[in-house]
């Protein structure tokens, strides 16, 4: 690899030993960041012969402490420079890139060589990596109709935790073959959702769609959890909207650049969505706009307080700044980067206990004191929500400790109602796993042992 | 102007009005106003008190000089131009309170507030 692409200074033992969250640091005894899947086999073998632990990384930005080591002792493989776009396929619609490519270089790419394809952007800085994201299943601006970004894979090479290179999905019959991942056994799902400890992944199929020429957003304000639910549900049902972001009216404000700390007033609107619907012409998108006016209309009949206001009304009420807010890719989520701490407790949960899930997790977060960042996103088409509550705080040691219990109430709440946590840190994995099915975490550790004989890979995570 | 409020309407005004305040001529000429308006919407009423420039506070002032009646919708229908103020006054889907007594302060209110309006427009269209 080179002697400038490993690392075991202080400086670089300690930029890996954290994150913006409250998990506690641990610091690697090194870092290499590896350019070609030999390389990374390479190093999975090397690591096999030392009993080495490895922790895979692009970026860090999980906001879990996902590539905080476990145990001493551990390597980081930082994999941004395996960052290319291999080929986009226009024809199956897919692109197969490396995991270093990240959200903004994907945008660039297809806006400069396949401008009528489109990706999936998350609220998450542009500069993370999709591969990472995929894997955790984690959620966009195309989630409410089409779900997590797991769904979106058509397969992957990996490097399992012994060294061998497989894999999975159709591309198991050759390059320029990565349409999808049926009709196979479907072994992705022993790499996705394992935080990086069944295998590396090096190459990744993601699924593009045709970019829709018009597209139109508006921006919904409603008040109490059970209206903002009940009124999202049905709008959703109608199976118009790309996508739906609910949030605390607290984060529009941040957005409008209010100072923290920022309240929320009981006689305002209480929480803000944005709506997004798009197709081939005005038309269709007006047909779409109105389905959803005419469910908004409803509502409003009952309480004038209801309000679904278009972006073009939006970007005079509140400055054309509000056209970034929806130009995936965003840098303007950086309002949660205000301190060096962020933090959330999310999951994933049946749309029946949205409306409990918003009051109750509101009731722990104003007790400890902090900003109330609710976001709610109904996914797949209404089969199940997203539901976070997010914290940004200041990193001194007595706020670390009142996070670190608002988070624990906050997932004991969750799940209590049957919510799954996401991105989940390991304090998190062990609670839920300490509830769930015993049979399931049994094969959970037998798939483990199984790929990982030698514990190499992120050894401690999930609570494994 | 001074203070930043801290509720979405008076965030929201204060961004609109700013930036009209900062421009040279009418922001000179606000900065000699006094008189204080109440906007009642929906949701709580926001006074805005002109006085040596513009403070935008939540909540109802005591005997405010206008009171203008009038929604969010109604006024995001003005700010996309799918409703002229005209219009809007006409239909009794704005009302201002205050306004035969003080025919220059509510001139000189619309007229800033279309001011902003306008403004963003054209901004917006030079995006
Ligand atoms: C302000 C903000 C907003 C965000 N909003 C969203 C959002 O809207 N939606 C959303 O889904 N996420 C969001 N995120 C989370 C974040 O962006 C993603 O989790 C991120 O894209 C993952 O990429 P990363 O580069 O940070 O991965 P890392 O943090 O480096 O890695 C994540 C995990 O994946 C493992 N891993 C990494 N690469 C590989 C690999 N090649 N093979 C196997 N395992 C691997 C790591 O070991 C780790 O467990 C947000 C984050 C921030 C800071």
């Amino acid at each position: 690899m080179g002697e400038s692409n490993v690392a075991d200074g202080e400086g670089e033992r300690y930029i890996y030993s954290y994150d913006m969250t409250e998990n506690e640091p641990r610091r690697p005894v090194a870092v290499v960041m590896p350019a070609t899947v030999e390389e990374v086999q390479a190093i999975v073998r090397l690591a096999n012969e030392r009993r080495t632990p490895l922790v895979p990384f692009v970026t860090g930005q999980n906001v879990g402490g996902l590539t905080i080591p476990q145990v001493d002792g551990a390597v980081i493989v930082d994999l941004r420079r395996m960052n290319r776009i291999l080929t986009v396929d226009e024809d199956a619609m897919y692109a197969l890139i490396e995991p270093g490519v990240t959200f903004g270089h994907m945008k660039r790419y297809l806006g400069r060589h396949s401008p009528g394809l489109r990706y999936t952007y998350p609220l998450a800085p542009p500069f993370t990596s999709i591969v990472a994201n995929a894997l955790l299943q984690g959620l966009c601006d195309l989630s409410t109709r089409r779900g997590a970004m797991e769904n979106f894979i058509n397969g992957f090479e990996v490097v399992l935790p012994t060294g061998e290179i497989v894999r999975v999905g159709s591309g198991i019959l050759g390059e320029d073959n990565w349409f999808g991942r049926y009709p196979l056994p479907d072994l992705v799902g022993l790499f996705s959702g394992w935080q990086g400890m069944t295998g590396i992944v090096t190459k990744m199929a993601v699924q593009l769609w045709p970019k829709q020429p018009y597209v139109r957003y508006a921006a919904l304000f409603t008040t109490d959890e059970e209206q903002t639910v009940g009124l999202l549900r049905r709008i959703v049902r109608t199976q118009v909207l790309d996508d739906a972001d609910c949030m605390s009216v607290s984060l529009v404000k941040m957005l409008l650049g209010a100072e923290p700390p920022v309240d929320i007033y009981p006689d305002e609107p209480q929480y803000a969505t944005l709506l997004t619907v798009s197709g081939q012409n005005e038309l269709e998108v007006e047909g779409k706009y109105q389905a959803v006016a005419q469910a908004v209309a409803r509502e409003r009949s009952r309480d004038r307080r209801v309000n679904l206001i278009d972006w073009d009304a939006i970007t005079v009420l509140m400055g054309r700044d509000a056209n970034s807010w929806v130009d995936f890719p965003s840098d303007a989520f950086k309002i949660l980067a205000e301190y060096d701490g962020l933090t959330w407790v999310g999951t994933y949960v049946h749309p029946a206990r949205w409306a409990t899930a918003l009051k109750r997790g509101r009731e722990v977060v104003e007790r400890y004191g902090f900003e109330l960042m609710a976001f709610l996103k109904p996914m797949n088409g209404m089969h199940y929500g997203e539901l976070k509550f997010i914290v940004r705080f200041p990193k001194d040691p007595e706020t670390i400790e009142r996070v670190r219990q608002c988070n624990s109430e906050l997932l004991d709440v969750l799940l209590a109602l049957g919510a799954i946590p996401y991105k989940t840190p390991v304090w998190a994995a062990r609670r839920l796993l300490e509830r769930c099915d015993s049979g399931f975490v049994q094969l959970l550790r037998r798939i483990r042992e199984f790929l990982d004989p030698n514990g190499i890979l992120n050894p401690g995570r999930y609570s494994l | 102007m001074t203070g930043t409020p801290r509720d979405l309407l008076g965030i929201i005004l204060h961004r609109m009005l700013s930036s009209r305040l900062d421009e040279s001529v009418l922001g000179a000429s606000v900065r000699h106003w006094r008189m204080t308006v109440v906007l009642e919407t929906e949701y709580h009423p926001v006074t805005l008190r002109f006085d040596e420039g513009l403070t935008i506070e939540r909540g109802a002032a005591e005997r405010p000089t206008l009171t203008v009646l009038t929604t969010l919708d109604t006024v995001a229908a003005i700010a996309r131009s799918s409703l002229s103020p005209l219009t809007a006054y006409l239909h009794g889907l704005l009302r201002v309170k205050g306004m035969y007594r003080h025919p220059l302060a509510a001139a000189r209110f619309l007229r800033l507030l279309l001011s902003a309006v306008t403004g963003r427009r054209t901004e917006r269209g030079g995006a």
